[in-house]
Protein backbone atom coordinates (compact mmCIF):
# COMPACT_ATOMS: atom_id res chain seq x y z
CA UNK A 1 0.00 0.00 0.00
CA UNK A 2 2.47 2.19 -0.87
CA UNK A 3 0.90 4.02 -3.41
CA UNK A 4 -0.14 7.85 -2.46
CA UNK A 5 -3.13 7.99 -1.15
CA UNK A 6 -5.13 11.21 -0.82
CA UNK A 7 -7.70 12.39 1.39
CA UNK A 8 -10.38 13.43 -0.05
CA UNK A 9 -12.20 16.53 1.31
CA UNK A 10 -14.80 14.94 3.57
CA UNK A 11 -18.32 14.81 3.32
CA UNK A 12 -19.64 14.67 6.65
CA UNK A 13 -19.15 10.56 8.31
CA UNK A 14 -23.62 11.12 9.01
CA UNK A 15 -24.05 12.26 5.27
CA UNK A 16 -22.02 9.19 4.32
CA UNK A 17 -23.27 6.95 6.21
CA UNK A 18 -27.07 7.74 5.43
CA UNK A 19 -26.37 7.66 2.20
CA UNK A 20 -24.48 4.45 1.36
CA UNK A 21 -26.65 2.75 3.94
CA UNK A 22 -29.83 4.09 1.47
CA UNK A 23 -27.53 2.10 -1.54
CA UNK A 24 -26.92 -0.90 0.68
CA UNK A 25 -30.42 -1.11 1.49
CA UNK A 26 -31.73 -0.74 -1.95
CA UNK A 27 -29.59 -3.58 -2.96
CA UNK A 28 -30.73 -6.04 -0.61
CA UNK A 29 -34.07 -4.86 -0.84
CA UNK A 30 -34.06 -4.78 -4.97
CA UNK A 31 -34.84 -8.31 -5.20
CA UNK A 32 -37.53 -8.42 -2.61
CA UNK A 33 -39.59 -5.31 -4.89
CA UNK A 34 -38.42 -6.12 -8.59
CA UNK A 35 -40.88 -8.62 -9.74
CA UNK A 36 -39.56 -11.28 -11.65
CA UNK A 37 -41.71 -13.88 -13.01
CA UNK A 38 -41.07 -17.40 -11.11
CA UNK A 39 -38.78 -18.45 -12.81
CA UNK A 40 -39.43 -22.45 -12.66
CA UNK A 41 -36.94 -23.30 -15.63
CA UNK A 42 -33.37 -21.92 -15.89
CA UNK A 43 -32.32 -19.14 -17.97
CA UNK A 44 -28.99 -20.62 -19.20
CA UNK A 45 -28.58 -21.40 -22.71
CA UNK A 46 -28.21 -24.86 -23.22
CA UNK A 47 -24.60 -24.54 -25.41
CA UNK A 48 -22.79 -22.20 -23.21
CA UNK A 49 -22.96 -25.30 -19.96
CA UNK A 50 -22.05 -27.70 -22.61
CA UNK A 51 -25.39 -29.60 -22.21
CA UNK A 52 -26.37 -32.60 -24.30
CA UNK A 53 -29.41 -35.16 -23.88
CA UNK A 54 -26.74 -37.84 -23.22
CA UNK A 55 -25.36 -38.79 -19.88
CA UNK A 56 -21.66 -38.24 -19.13
CA UNK A 57 -19.40 -40.40 -17.39
CA UNK A 58 -22.24 -41.99 -15.49
CA UNK A 59 -23.83 -38.43 -14.73
CA UNK A 60 -27.25 -37.40 -15.66
CA UNK A 61 -29.47 -35.05 -14.65
CA UNK A 62 -32.03 -37.69 -12.85
CA UNK A 63 -29.60 -37.37 -10.41
CA UNK A 64 -28.60 -33.89 -10.15
CA UNK A 65 -29.59 -30.89 -7.37
CA UNK A 66 -30.99 -28.58 -9.99
CA UNK A 67 -33.08 -30.96 -11.73
CA UNK A 68 -36.85 -31.38 -11.31
CA UNK A 69 -38.42 -34.20 -12.54
CA UNK A 70 -41.77 -33.70 -15.04
CA UNK A 71 -45.34 -33.53 -12.89
CA UNK A 72 -46.15 -37.11 -14.77
CA UNK A 73 -43.72 -39.75 -15.34
CA UNK A 74 -45.21 -39.72 -19.15
CA UNK A 75 -44.21 -36.32 -19.76
CA UNK A 76 -40.63 -37.45 -21.12
CA UNK A 77 -38.36 -34.53 -20.17
CA UNK A 78 -38.19 -32.30 -16.99
CA UNK A 79 -36.82 -28.85 -16.22
CA UNK A 80 -33.84 -27.72 -14.69
CA UNK A 81 -33.52 -24.81 -12.40
CA UNK A 82 -30.05 -23.59 -14.06
CA UNK A 83 -30.75 -24.64 -17.75
CA UNK A 84 -33.66 -22.75 -20.25
CA UNK A 85 -35.95 -25.43 -21.96
CA UNK A 86 -37.35 -28.96 -21.08
CA UNK A 87 -33.93 -31.00 -19.68
CA UNK A 88 -33.80 -35.08 -20.66
CA UNK A 89 -33.51 -36.82 -17.10
CA UNK A 90 -30.62 -38.82 -19.10
CA UNK A 91 -29.02 -35.20 -20.48
CA UNK A 92 -26.31 -33.92 -18.30
CA UNK A 93 -24.40 -30.17 -18.82
CA UNK A 94 -21.14 -28.79 -16.99
CA UNK A 95 -23.12 -27.59 -13.80
CA UNK A 96 -23.57 -30.92 -12.69
CA UNK A 97 -23.84 -31.59 -9.20
CA UNK A 98 -24.86 -34.84 -7.04
CA UNK A 99 -28.22 -34.15 -5.21
CA UNK B 1 6.73 -17.79 34.52
CA UNK B 2 7.05 -16.24 31.53
CA UNK B 3 7.65 -19.88 29.55
CA UNK B 4 4.73 -21.20 31.85
CA UNK B 5 2.52 -18.61 30.93
CA UNK B 6 3.55 -19.22 26.92
CA UNK B 7 3.26 -22.96 27.51
CA UNK B 8 -0.08 -22.07 29.14
CA UNK B 9 -1.51 -20.36 26.51
CA UNK B 10 0.05 -23.00 23.55
CA UNK B 11 -2.20 -25.38 25.06
CA UNK B 12 -5.06 -23.41 25.34
CA UNK B 13 -4.56 -22.59 21.81
CA UNK B 14 -4.59 -26.02 20.83
CA UNK B 15 -7.60 -27.11 23.01
CA UNK B 16 -9.54 -24.40 21.18
CA UNK B 17 -9.11 -25.58 18.20
CA UNK B 18 -9.69 -29.62 19.21
CA UNK B 19 -13.13 -27.62 21.13
CA UNK B 20 -14.10 -26.12 17.62
CA UNK B 21 -13.17 -29.27 15.90
CA UNK B 22 -15.10 -31.83 17.81
CA UNK B 23 -18.04 -28.82 18.20
CA UNK B 24 -18.06 -28.97 14.47
CA UNK B 25 -18.43 -33.08 13.31
CA UNK B 26 -20.80 -33.70 15.79
CA UNK B 27 -22.97 -30.59 14.92
CA UNK B 28 -22.53 -31.02 11.20
CA UNK B 29 -22.90 -34.90 11.19
CA UNK B 30 -21.65 -37.24 8.89
CA UNK B 31 -24.07 -36.85 5.91
CA UNK B 32 -21.80 -36.83 2.96
CA UNK B 33 -23.78 -34.06 0.60
CA UNK B 34 -21.71 -30.50 1.12
CA UNK B 35 -23.47 -27.84 -0.48
CA UNK B 36 -21.10 -24.35 0.25
CA UNK B 37 -20.65 -21.16 -1.17
CA UNK B 38 -24.27 -20.31 0.57
CA UNK B 39 -25.98 -17.33 -1.08
CA UNK B 40 -25.34 -19.19 -4.89
CA UNK B 41 -25.85 -22.24 -3.36
CA UNK B 42 -29.40 -21.62 -2.32
CA UNK B 43 -29.99 -20.11 -5.23
CA UNK B 44 -29.16 -22.85 -7.75
CA UNK B 45 -29.52 -25.73 -5.46
CA UNK B 46 -25.75 -26.82 -6.50
CA UNK B 47 -23.15 -27.66 -4.42
CA UNK B 48 -20.65 -25.10 -3.82
CA UNK B 49 -18.08 -27.45 -5.08
CA UNK B 50 -20.12 -27.01 -8.74
CA UNK B 51 -18.74 -24.02 -8.89
CA UNK B 52 -15.20 -24.02 -6.93
CA UNK B 53 -12.50 -26.22 -6.51
CA UNK B 54 -11.09 -24.70 -3.55
CA UNK B 55 -12.55 -21.67 -3.12
CA UNK B 56 -12.95 -19.05 -3.91
CA UNK B 57 -11.30 -20.71 -7.11
CA UNK B 58 -13.75 -21.29 -9.89
CA UNK B 59 -14.49 -24.37 -11.74
CA UNK B 60 -15.36 -23.80 -15.75
CA UNK B 61 -19.17 -24.07 -14.50
CA UNK B 62 -18.72 -21.25 -11.54
CA UNK B 63 -16.59 -18.73 -13.97
CA UNK B 64 -19.50 -18.79 -16.27
CA UNK B 65 -22.14 -18.65 -13.55
CA UNK B 66 -20.25 -15.57 -12.55
CA UNK B 67 -19.80 -14.09 -16.16
CA UNK B 68 -23.53 -14.74 -16.19
CA UNK B 69 -24.04 -11.86 -13.44
CA UNK B 70 -24.90 -14.39 -10.50
CA UNK B 71 -28.35 -14.41 -12.36
CA UNK B 72 -28.95 -18.72 -12.60
CA UNK B 73 -30.90 -20.42 -10.49
CA UNK B 74 -33.86 -18.84 -8.35
CA UNK B 75 -34.25 -16.01 -6.64
CA UNK B 76 -33.88 -16.41 -3.07
CA UNK B 77 -36.56 -14.22 -0.88
CA UNK B 78 -33.67 -13.53 1.92
CA UNK B 79 -30.37 -12.95 0.08
CA UNK B 80 -28.24 -13.58 2.69
CA UNK B 81 -24.97 -15.64 3.54
CA UNK B 82 -22.21 -15.14 6.52
CA UNK B 83 -18.61 -16.21 6.74
CA UNK B 84 -16.52 -16.18 9.43
CA UNK B 85 -12.74 -16.85 10.05
CA UNK B 86 -10.96 -18.12 12.93
CA UNK B 87 -7.46 -18.40 12.60
CA UNK B 88 -4.06 -18.30 14.21
CA UNK B 89 -0.70 -17.36 13.42
CA UNK B 90 3.01 -17.91 14.26
CA UNK B 91 6.11 -15.66 12.71
CA UNK B 92 9.11 -17.37 13.01
CA UNK B 93 11.06 -14.22 14.45
CA UNK B 94 8.59 -11.52 16.83
CA UNK B 95 11.55 -9.49 17.97
CA UNK B 96 12.73 -6.55 16.59
CA UNK B 97 16.45 -7.50 16.90
CA UNK B 98 17.58 -3.66 17.66
CA UNK B 99 15.31 -2.78 20.46
CA UNK B 100 14.33 -6.54 21.82
CA UNK B 101 10.63 -5.30 21.35
CA UNK B 102 7.56 -7.41 20.29
CA UNK B 103 6.79 -6.55 16.80
CA UNK B 104 3.19 -8.18 16.94
CA UNK B 105 0.69 -8.50 19.70
CA UNK B 106 -1.17 -11.31 19.02
CA UNK B 107 1.13 -13.62 17.46
CA UNK B 108 0.89 -17.33 18.34
CA UNK B 109 -2.69 -16.41 19.36
CA UNK B 110 -6.19 -18.11 18.36
CA UNK B 111 -7.96 -14.62 16.74
CA UNK B 112 -11.88 -14.44 15.51
CA UNK B 113 -9.97 -12.47 12.55
CA UNK B 114 -13.25 -11.49 10.56
CA UNK B 115 -16.70 -11.84 9.62
CA UNK B 116 -18.33 -11.13 6.70
CA UNK B 117 -22.04 -10.73 5.16
CA UNK B 118 -23.35 -11.48 1.63
CA UNK B 119 -26.11 -10.19 -0.54
CA UNK B 120 -27.28 -10.37 -3.45
CA UNK B 121 -27.56 -13.18 -5.84
CA UNK B 122 -30.35 -13.33 -8.66
CA UNK B 123 -31.72 -9.95 -8.88
CA UNK B 124 -33.48 -10.70 -12.08
CA UNK B 125 -32.99 -13.26 -15.00
CA UNK B 126 -30.45 -10.21 -16.37
CA UNK B 127 -29.03 -8.34 -13.26
CA UNK B 128 -27.33 -9.82 -10.33
CA UNK B 129 -24.81 -9.26 -7.99
CA UNK B 130 -22.16 -10.30 -5.25
CA UNK B 131 -21.76 -7.92 -2.36
CA UNK B 132 -20.32 -8.98 1.02
CA UNK B 133 -19.58 -6.46 3.71
CA UNK B 134 -16.53 -7.52 5.88
CA UNK B 135 -16.16 -6.92 10.15
CA UNK B 136 -12.34 -6.62 10.27
CA UNK B 137 -11.92 -7.76 13.67
CA UNK B 138 -7.96 -7.29 13.74
CA UNK B 139 -7.94 -4.09 12.37
CA UNK B 140 -4.53 -2.14 13.27
CA UNK B 141 -2.17 0.76 12.30
CA UNK B 142 0.62 -0.06 15.08
CA UNK B 143 0.44 -4.08 15.38
CA UNK B 144 0.17 -3.85 18.72
CA UNK B 145 -3.41 -2.90 19.48
CA UNK B 146 -6.16 -4.41 17.65
CA UNK B 147 -9.59 -2.89 16.99
CA UNK B 148 -12.55 -3.94 15.23
CA UNK B 149 -14.12 -2.45 11.72
CA UNK B 150 -16.78 -2.48 9.36
CA UNK B 151 -16.74 -1.96 5.60
CA UNK B 152 -17.81 -2.61 2.07
CA UNK B 153 -15.63 -5.04 0.65
CA UNK B 154 -15.93 -7.06 -2.64
CA UNK B 155 -19.21 -5.72 -4.50
CA UNK B 156 -19.79 -6.60 -8.19
CA UNK B 157 -22.84 -5.72 -9.79
CA UNK B 158 -23.48 -6.95 -13.23
CA UNK B 159 -26.27 -6.58 -16.17
CA UNK B 160 -26.11 -9.38 -18.37
CA UNK B 161 -27.48 -10.41 -21.50
CA UNK B 162 -27.28 -14.29 -23.18
CA UNK B 163 -27.16 -14.13 -26.72
CA UNK B 164 -26.26 -16.65 -29.94
CA UNK B 165 -26.88 -19.92 -30.57
CA UNK B 166 -26.58 -23.31 -28.81
CA UNK B 167 -22.89 -24.07 -31.05
CA UNK B 168 -21.78 -20.26 -30.22
CA UNK B 169 -23.51 -19.10 -27.15
CA UNK B 170 -22.27 -15.45 -25.68
CA UNK B 171 -22.31 -13.22 -22.95
CA UNK B 172 -22.76 -9.54 -23.30
CA UNK B 173 -22.26 -8.43 -19.55
CA UNK B 174 -21.62 -4.80 -17.63
CA UNK B 175 -20.34 -4.51 -14.39
CA UNK B 176 -19.91 -1.57 -11.33
CA UNK B 177 -17.41 -2.75 -8.77
CA UNK B 178 -14.97 -1.77 -5.95
CA UNK B 179 -11.86 -3.15 -6.71
CA UNK B 180 -9.51 -3.68 -9.68
CA UNK B 181 -9.75 -7.22 -10.62
CA UNK B 182 -12.72 -8.25 -8.66
CA UNK B 183 -14.86 -8.69 -11.63
CA UNK B 184 -12.34 -11.20 -13.11
CA UNK B 185 -12.72 -14.98 -13.10
CA UNK B 186 -10.09 -16.66 -13.92
CA UNK B 187 -8.15 -16.51 -10.52
CA UNK B 188 -5.17 -15.21 -11.73
CA UNK B 189 -5.85 -11.02 -11.85
CA UNK B 190 -4.94 -10.14 -7.87
CA UNK B 191 -8.50 -9.89 -6.44
CA UNK B 192 -9.29 -13.86 -6.33
CA UNK B 193 -5.91 -14.92 -6.64
CA UNK B 194 -3.45 -17.45 -4.41
CA UNK B 195 -3.08 -17.73 -1.48
CA UNK B 196 -7.13 -17.34 -1.11
CA UNK B 197 -6.04 -16.44 2.70
CA UNK B 198 -3.32 -15.17 4.11
CA UNK B 199 -2.17 -14.15 7.77
CA UNK B 200 -3.39 -10.43 8.90
CA UNK B 201 -1.81 -10.59 12.50
CA UNK B 202 1.89 -10.58 11.96
CA UNK B 203 1.88 -11.46 8.28
CA UNK B 204 4.27 -9.94 6.27
CA UNK B 205 2.80 -9.66 2.90
CA UNK B 206 4.56 -10.31 -0.50
CA UNK B 207 6.14 -6.80 -0.45
CA UNK B 208 4.70 -3.82 -2.14
CA UNK B 209 1.84 -4.04 -4.53
CA UNK B 210 1.52 -3.01 -8.40
CA UNK B 211 -1.56 -0.84 -8.20
CA UNK B 212 -3.58 -3.73 -9.81
CA UNK B 213 -2.30 -5.81 -6.65
CA UNK B 214 -3.16 -2.82 -4.19
CA UNK B 215 -7.19 -3.68 -3.86
CA UNK B 216 -7.42 -0.20 -3.91
CA UNK B 217 -10.93 0.78 -3.01
CA UNK B 218 -12.62 2.50 -6.36
CA UNK B 219 -15.42 2.52 -8.50
CA UNK B 220 -15.00 0.01 -11.33
CA UNK B 221 -17.11 0.57 -14.31
CA UNK B 222 -16.84 -2.12 -17.11
CA UNK B 223 -18.23 -3.76 -20.20
CA UNK B 224 -17.13 -7.29 -21.14
CA UNK B 225 -18.26 -9.97 -23.69
CA UNK B 226 -17.54 -13.66 -23.68
CA UNK B 227 -17.77 -14.37 -27.16
CA UNK B 228 -18.14 -18.04 -28.16
CA UNK B 229 -17.25 -19.69 -25.29
CA UNK B 230 -13.99 -18.70 -25.51
CA UNK B 231 -12.71 -15.55 -25.83
CA UNK B 232 -13.02 -13.12 -23.40
CA UNK B 233 -13.03 -8.91 -23.63
CA UNK B 234 -13.28 -6.01 -20.97
CA UNK B 235 -12.93 -2.98 -21.05
CA UNK B 236 -13.27 -0.89 -17.48
CA UNK B 237 -13.09 2.33 -16.08
CA UNK B 238 -11.63 3.20 -12.74
CA UNK B 239 -12.29 6.32 -10.63
CA UNK B 240 -12.69 7.48 -7.05
CA UNK B 241 -15.47 6.53 -5.07
CA UNK B 242 -17.32 9.59 -4.67
CA UNK B 243 -20.88 10.67 -5.25
CA UNK B 244 -23.38 8.31 -6.53
CA UNK B 245 -20.58 5.84 -6.37
CA UNK B 246 -19.40 6.52 -2.54
CA UNK B 247 -21.47 3.60 -1.33
CA UNK B 248 -18.78 1.77 -2.97
CA UNK B 249 -16.12 2.63 -0.18
CA UNK B 250 -18.59 2.84 2.28
CA UNK B 251 -16.78 2.41 5.63
CA UNK B 252 -13.26 2.61 4.24
CA UNK B 253 -11.39 4.50 6.72
CA UNK B 254 -9.68 7.99 5.34
CA UNK B 255 -6.38 6.74 5.25
CA UNK B 256 -6.83 3.73 2.44
CA UNK B 257 -9.10 5.94 0.55
CA UNK B 258 -7.59 5.73 -2.88
CA UNK B 259 -8.01 9.62 -4.96
CA UNK B 260 -7.90 8.80 -8.56
CA UNK B 261 -7.90 11.75 -11.78
CA UNK B 262 -10.54 11.23 -13.62
CA UNK B 263 -11.03 8.04 -15.44
CA UNK B 264 -8.37 5.18 -16.10
CA UNK B 265 -8.67 2.46 -18.38
CA UNK B 266 -8.47 -1.37 -18.01
CA UNK B 267 -8.67 -3.72 -20.46
CA UNK B 268 -8.50 -7.37 -20.02
CA UNK B 269 -8.58 -10.32 -22.98
CA UNK B 270 -8.45 -13.88 -22.46
CA UNK B 271 -8.77 -17.07 -24.55
CA UNK B 272 -9.88 -20.26 -23.45
CA UNK B 273 -9.90 -23.90 -24.87
CA UNK B 274 -9.96 -27.49 -23.82
CA UNK B 275 -12.73 -29.93 -22.90
CA UNK B 276 -15.03 -30.45 -20.02
CA UNK B 277 -11.73 -32.71 -18.30
CA UNK B 278 -9.18 -30.08 -18.68
CA UNK B 279 -8.65 -26.39 -20.32
CA UNK B 280 -6.73 -24.02 -20.56
CA UNK B 281 -6.83 -19.93 -20.37
CA UNK B 282 -4.19 -17.37 -21.37
CA UNK B 283 -5.00 -13.92 -20.93
CA UNK B 284 -3.81 -10.28 -20.70
CA UNK B 285 -4.26 -7.34 -18.89
CA UNK B 286 -3.52 -3.68 -19.04
CA UNK B 287 -4.35 -0.27 -16.63
CA UNK B 288 -2.96 2.99 -16.50
CA UNK B 289 -3.80 4.80 -13.72
CA UNK B 290 -3.47 8.29 -12.28
CA UNK B 291 -3.42 9.87 -8.82
CA UNK B 292 -4.70 12.70 -7.90
CA UNK B 293 -2.19 15.61 -7.84
CA UNK B 294 -1.03 16.34 -4.43
CA UNK B 295 -1.48 19.94 -3.33
CA UNK B 296 0.68 22.62 -5.16
CA UNK B 297 2.03 19.61 -7.62
CA UNK B 298 0.73 19.80 -10.92
CA UNK B 299 0.06 16.10 -12.09
CA UNK B 300 -0.51 12.74 -9.47
CA UNK B 301 1.75 10.03 -10.43
CA UNK B 302 1.12 7.39 -13.05
CA UNK B 303 1.49 3.44 -12.60
CA UNK B 304 1.23 1.84 -15.84
CA UNK B 305 0.71 -2.06 -15.59
CA UNK B 306 0.88 -4.67 -17.96
CA UNK B 307 0.11 -8.72 -17.06
CA UNK B 308 0.38 -11.84 -18.62
CA UNK B 309 -1.45 -14.80 -16.86
CA UNK B 310 -1.69 -18.85 -17.61
CA UNK B 311 -4.68 -21.33 -16.36
CA UNK B 312 -4.87 -25.00 -16.04
CA UNK B 313 -7.45 -26.97 -15.02
CA UNK B 314 -7.89 -30.83 -15.25
CA UNK B 315 -11.09 -33.00 -13.71
CA UNK B 316 -10.71 -36.41 -14.00
CA UNK B 317 -14.11 -38.80 -15.23
CA UNK B 318 -14.48 -40.18 -12.14
CA UNK B 319 -14.37 -37.04 -9.87
CA UNK B 320 -11.52 -38.25 -7.62
CA UNK B 321 -8.98 -35.73 -9.12
CA UNK B 322 -8.64 -31.96 -9.64
CA UNK B 323 -5.33 -30.18 -10.66
CA UNK B 324 -5.24 -26.34 -11.68
CA UNK B 325 -2.46 -24.14 -12.22
CA UNK B 326 -2.20 -20.67 -12.33
CA UNK B 327 0.38 -18.34 -13.40
CA UNK B 328 1.07 -14.67 -13.56
CA UNK B 329 3.17 -11.58 -14.00
CA UNK B 330 2.59 -7.84 -13.64
CA UNK B 331 5.01 -5.26 -14.69
CA UNK B 332 4.12 -1.65 -13.54
CA UNK B 333 6.25 0.91 -14.58
CA UNK B 334 5.26 4.26 -12.55
CA UNK B 335 5.49 7.89 -13.29
CA UNK B 336 6.63 10.01 -10.42
CA UNK B 337 5.16 12.96 -11.92
CA UNK B 338 4.82 14.03 -7.69
CA UNK B 339 6.51 11.69 -6.06
CA UNK B 340 10.07 12.82 -7.83
CA UNK B 341 9.27 16.44 -7.30
CA UNK B 342 8.27 15.91 -3.96
CA UNK B 343 11.12 13.91 -2.90
CA UNK B 344 9.28 10.97 -2.80
CA UNK B 345 11.18 9.02 -5.13
CA UNK B 346 15.10 8.98 -6.21
CA UNK B 347 13.82 9.10 -9.59
CA UNK B 348 11.15 10.25 -11.82
CA UNK B 349 9.95 6.93 -12.92
CA UNK B 350 11.03 2.92 -11.72
CA UNK B 351 10.04 -0.42 -12.47
CA UNK B 352 8.71 -3.21 -10.28
CA UNK B 353 7.37 -6.48 -11.43
CA UNK B 354 5.25 -9.29 -9.75
CA UNK B 355 4.90 -12.52 -10.22
CA UNK B 356 3.18 -15.59 -8.91
CA UNK B 357 2.33 -19.18 -9.31
CA UNK B 358 0.73 -22.00 -8.01
CA UNK B 359 -0.03 -25.44 -8.38
CA UNK B 360 -2.76 -27.07 -6.40
CA UNK B 361 -4.47 -30.76 -6.14
CA UNK B 362 -7.48 -31.72 -4.66
CA UNK B 363 -8.52 -35.22 -3.83
CA UNK B 364 -12.46 -36.09 -3.64
CA UNK B 365 -13.02 -32.32 -2.99
CA UNK B 366 -11.95 -32.57 0.29
CA UNK B 367 -8.19 -32.70 0.66
CA UNK B 368 -5.83 -30.46 -1.18
CA UNK B 369 -2.23 -29.31 -1.37
CA UNK B 370 -0.66 -26.05 -3.04
CA UNK B 371 2.22 -25.22 -3.96
CA UNK B 372 3.08 -21.92 -4.72
CA UNK B 373 6.09 -19.28 -5.00
CA UNK B 374 5.67 -15.58 -5.50
CA UNK B 375 8.68 -13.21 -6.77
CA UNK B 376 8.91 -9.17 -6.33
CA UNK B 377 11.45 -7.68 -7.92
CA UNK B 378 11.93 -3.59 -8.41
CA UNK B 379 14.30 -0.59 -8.83
CA UNK B 380 16.07 0.60 -6.09
CA UNK B 381 14.55 4.03 -4.71
CA UNK B 382 15.56 4.81 -1.29
CA UNK B 383 13.29 7.41 -0.64
CA UNK B 384 10.28 4.65 -1.24
CA UNK B 385 11.47 1.63 0.54
CA UNK B 386 12.98 1.82 3.75
CA UNK B 387 15.30 -0.83 2.96
CA UNK B 388 18.97 -1.47 3.16
CA UNK B 389 19.81 -1.07 -0.91
CA UNK B 390 16.59 0.67 -1.70
CA UNK B 391 15.22 -2.64 -3.52
CA UNK B 392 11.53 -3.66 -2.70
CA UNK B 393 12.91 -7.20 -3.72
CA UNK B 394 10.66 -9.56 -2.13
CA UNK B 395 9.99 -13.79 -2.84
CA UNK B 396 9.48 -16.75 -1.47
CA UNK B 397 7.36 -19.78 -1.44
CA UNK B 398 3.69 -20.99 -0.03
CA UNK B 399 2.73 -24.57 0.75
CA UNK B 400 -0.94 -24.76 1.94
CA UNK B 401 -2.59 -28.00 3.39
CA UNK B 402 -6.66 -27.69 3.00
CA UNK B 403 -9.26 -30.17 4.59
CA UNK B 404 -12.96 -29.16 3.46
CA UNK B 405 -14.91 -31.81 4.91
CA UNK B 406 -18.48 -32.58 3.70
CA UNK B 407 -20.73 -32.51 6.53
CA UNK B 408 -24.30 -31.16 6.38
CA UNK B 409 -25.55 -29.26 9.24
CA UNK B 410 -29.06 -30.27 10.04
CA UNK B 411 -30.61 -27.07 9.96
CA UNK B 412 -28.86 -24.97 7.13
CA UNK B 413 -27.57 -27.79 4.44
CA UNK B 414 -25.51 -24.97 2.81
CA UNK B 415 -23.26 -24.06 6.17
CA UNK B 416 -19.74 -25.37 5.50
CA UNK B 417 -15.97 -25.12 6.40
CA UNK B 418 -12.66 -25.51 5.35
CA UNK B 419 -9.43 -25.92 7.23
CA UNK B 420 -6.01 -24.74 6.19
CA UNK B 421 -2.83 -25.30 6.97
CA UNK B 422 -0.54 -22.74 5.17
CA UNK B 423 3.71 -22.12 5.15
CA UNK B 424 5.01 -18.93 4.12
CA UNK B 425 8.82 -19.25 3.54
CA UNK B 426 11.01 -16.36 2.21
CA UNK B 427 13.87 -16.12 0.44
CA UNK B 428 14.33 -12.33 -0.23
CA UNK B 429 12.71 -9.80 2.07
CA UNK B 430 12.57 -5.83 1.36
CA UNK B 431 15.95 -6.27 -0.97
CA UNK B 432 17.66 -8.55 0.88
CA UNK B 433 18.07 -12.46 2.08
CA UNK B 434 19.72 -10.56 5.24
CA UNK B 435 19.64 -7.94 7.42
CA UNK B 436 17.09 -6.39 5.40
CA UNK B 437 16.05 -3.13 7.51
CA UNK B 438 19.79 -2.82 9.20
CA UNK B 439 18.22 -4.55 12.73
CA UNK B 440 19.98 -7.65 11.67
CA UNK B 441 16.11 -8.96 10.66
CA UNK B 442 16.87 -11.63 7.88
CA UNK B 443 14.34 -12.48 5.41
CA UNK B 444 13.69 -15.91 6.96
CA UNK B 445 12.61 -14.31 10.59
CA UNK B 446 9.25 -14.09 8.17
CA UNK B 447 8.41 -17.28 7.82
CA UNK B 448 4.83 -17.89 8.70
CA UNK B 449 2.81 -20.73 10.18
CA UNK B 450 -0.58 -19.99 9.54
CA UNK B 451 -3.66 -22.06 10.63
CA UNK B 452 -7.28 -20.87 9.84
CA UNK B 453 -10.66 -22.41 9.57
CA UNK B 454 -13.29 -20.70 7.11
CA UNK B 455 -16.89 -21.01 7.96
CA UNK B 456 -19.38 -20.00 5.53
CA UNK B 457 -23.27 -20.60 6.20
Amino acid sequence: MNHEKNQEKKTSRRIMLRRSGAVLGAVILTPLIVHAPPAKAGSANKGMLHYQDSPKDGKMCADCAAYTPPPSPEAGTGTCKIVAGPVNPQGWCMAYSHR
Amino acid sequence: MNNIYTFLKRVAAIAWLIILAVWLIVLFGYISNANANPLFARQTSLKCSSCHTIYPELTPFGRKFKLGGYTLGEREKIPLAFMAIVSRNSISDNTDKSSGDKLFAKNRELVAEAASLFTGGKFTDYAGGFVQWTYNNISTTDNQRYVGHGALDNTDLRLVKMTGSEEKPTFFGLTLHNNPTVQDVWNTTPAWSFPYYSPTIAGPGRGVPTFLESGARVAGIGAYTYLFDSLYLEAASYQTAKGALSALRWGTPDAQRVTLSGSNPYLRATYTFGSDHQNFTVGASAARVTMAAPDATPQGDRFTDLGFDATYQFFSKDDHHIITAMASTIHEKADWRAGFLNGNNDNPSSNLRSTRAKLSYLYDRTYGITGAVFKLTGDADFARFATNNGKPDTSGYIVELNYWPHYVFNWDPQANVRFGLQYTGYTKFNGSKTNYDATLRDAKDNNTLYLYAWFMF
